[in-house]
């Protein structure tokens, strides 16, 4: 699948916007993406391994409704192609 | 002025009977309170005393977001925000209202933990006025790179860094500080100023002198687990606060900018040029119209995202429709506050008039609840992905 980066995270993936990961789950191609781009990990996920509510995810142009939250892993667990996009936007204000 | 007065507003008052209780109940405590001080708080770069706001507290106004069985008046943010609007109209000190509106929102943070200790400890005091608090978030770096840390030492945290600006930290008994853990996740603490390790120093600037601006230096500071109110997340749970507090520094703004226009027109009067006063003059009544304008564009803006606020449409991370709001409102209140001074000549850029003080007080607004350039940013980059969304929508 597609990966597509913006904002506060793009330092995190050397800056490349758009990135392809191999995986047949979103759990999986979030596991492959922050293997290859090792400091996204902390970025993303929180201590407890949940993606921060602070990243929006949209999985085809559709919102994924709280990514962080308690459904999560279920949601994550939905199976991917190599024709799905996931944008992933942040804004993270401050500092 | 009775609490009453405040509660009996009810849930969702019209603008209009917020300005109507503002008028009637809080005019006289800013006249004769606030305002006499102003300017020479100003001059001597010296912070608002903390009798002023426990004052505010017998009002209720420290109170009025707390739910009710914690002794709070279970008001919200929107209406809030309109009373805020009201204050900076009356208020000639908009440091005033930035502080009450933090003093106020804070004790939320902290009630929302549940944990009876805290707010026995915390709340119920702040929301009397006899205990302040403010928050430490901003570092010289971006938040995903901070340097300040908390390190896990058996059933203690110890925590070491430095956050370079807090407003209100001068009246602050408690800063709830943003620190990363081991983890590189941000977790929140409530350090207190007579923590061994903990140096507060007051921070000098141009504008906003009687916020009680400082920076908090921190160094092995031992603290407890029950001093960790967000343990996990806490670059998202600093966001929601931002994006709340966002709309409420620019809610005194609109208030002192109708001030301002009034005040102007007030004073032209006075002024005999040509053997007429100013405001018979062309030229200055359309300055005055452009800066009326600015007012109503700015109140516009306002309003329309408080009504925004806790409803379901509201982003609680970043609302789009918020920060422009913020943003719109600050960038007319510095136009509005700059024309006053070209309508008035040296009289305006001196001290013998408020407008150049404005004008510095609204500079506050630039930097503060996120920078003018970083709301640009963010919101640029949003717009980008919402027309990339759609199309990537559109497509499959």
């Amino acid at each position: 699948m597609k990966f597509i980066f913006a904002g506060n995270l793009l330092r995190f993936v050397d800056y490349s916007k758009e990135v392809e990961i191999q995986g047949n789950t979103l759990n999986h191609c979030l596991d492959q993406v922050t293997q290859k781009f090792p400091a996204l990990r902390s970025a993303l996920f929180d201590r407890e391994g949940r993606i921060r509510q602070t990243h929006q995810l949209f999985l085809n142009g559709e919102q994924l409704a709280s990514p962080g939250g308690h459904g999560a892993p279920a949601l994550l667990e939905r199976p991917v192609g190599a024709s799905d996009t996931l944008y992933i936007l942040t804004a993270i204000a401050g500092g | 002025m009775t609490v009453q007065a405040l509660s009996e507003l009810g849930a969702s008052p019209s603008a209009d009977a917020v300005e109507g209780y503002a008028r009637s109940e809080l005019s006289g405590f800013f006249a004769s309170r606030v305002n006499p001080g102003a300017a020479e708080r100003d001059a001597q770069n010296t912070c608002l005393p903390a009798d002023i706001f426990r004052e505010a507290a017998q009002l209720g106004l420290l109170a009025y977001l707390l739910p009710k069985e914690v002794g709070g008046l279970g008001g919200n943010r929107r209406t809030f925000g309109l009373l805020l609007e009201q204050i900076g109209y009356l208020c000639e000190e908009v440091e005033f209202a930035s502080l009450l509106s933090l003093y106020a929102d804070i004790p939320t943070l902290i009630c929302d933990t549940g944990e009876r200790e805290l707010i026995e400890r915390y709340v119920v005091p702040m929301s009397r006025g006899t205990r302040f608090a403010t928050f430490a978030y901003t570092e010289r770096t971006d938040a995903l790179s901070f340097s300040s840390r908390a390190v896990q030492r058996g059933k203690h945290y110890v925590l070491s860094g430095e956050k370079c600006l807090q407003t209100g930290g001068q009246l602050a008994d408690t800063f709830l500080t943003y620190v990363r853990d081991e983890r590189d996740d941000l977790q929140l603490f409530l350090l207190e100023r007579e923590d061994p390790g903990v140096e507060i120093s007051p921070v000098e600037t141009t504008g906003f002198r009687s916020a009680g601006l400082t920076r908090l230096r921190f160094t092995d500071v031992e603290l407890p687990d029950s001093r960790r109110i967000v343990p996990v997340d806490g670059l998202s749970h600093v966001q929601k606060f931002l994006n709340n507090r966002r709309l409420f520094v620019a809610c005194p703004f609109v208030g002192r900018m109708r001030a301002i226009v009034e005040d102007c027109v007030l004073h032209l009067r006075g002024v005999v040029r040509y053997d007429k006063p100013l405001t018979e003059t062309q030229a200055v009544q359309a300055k005055l119209g452009g800066m009326y304008i600015r007012y109503e564009t700015a109140r516009a803006v306002l309003r329309d995202a408080l009504e925004r606020v806790g409803g379901r449409h509201q982003n609680p991370l970043f609302d789009p429709v918020i920060s422009a709001a913020k943003y719109t409102v600050v960038e007319h209140a510095l136009a509005v506050a700059k024309d006053a001074i070209y309508l008035t000549g040296w009289r305006g850029f001196s001290k013998e008039l408020p407008f150049e003080r404005y004008f510095r007080s609204f500079m506050g607004g630039i930097a503060g609840q996120t920078a003018q350039d970083v709301i640009e940013l963010l919101l640029g980059s949003n717009v980008v992905a919402q027309v990339e969304l759609r199309l990537h929508k559109e497509k499959t």
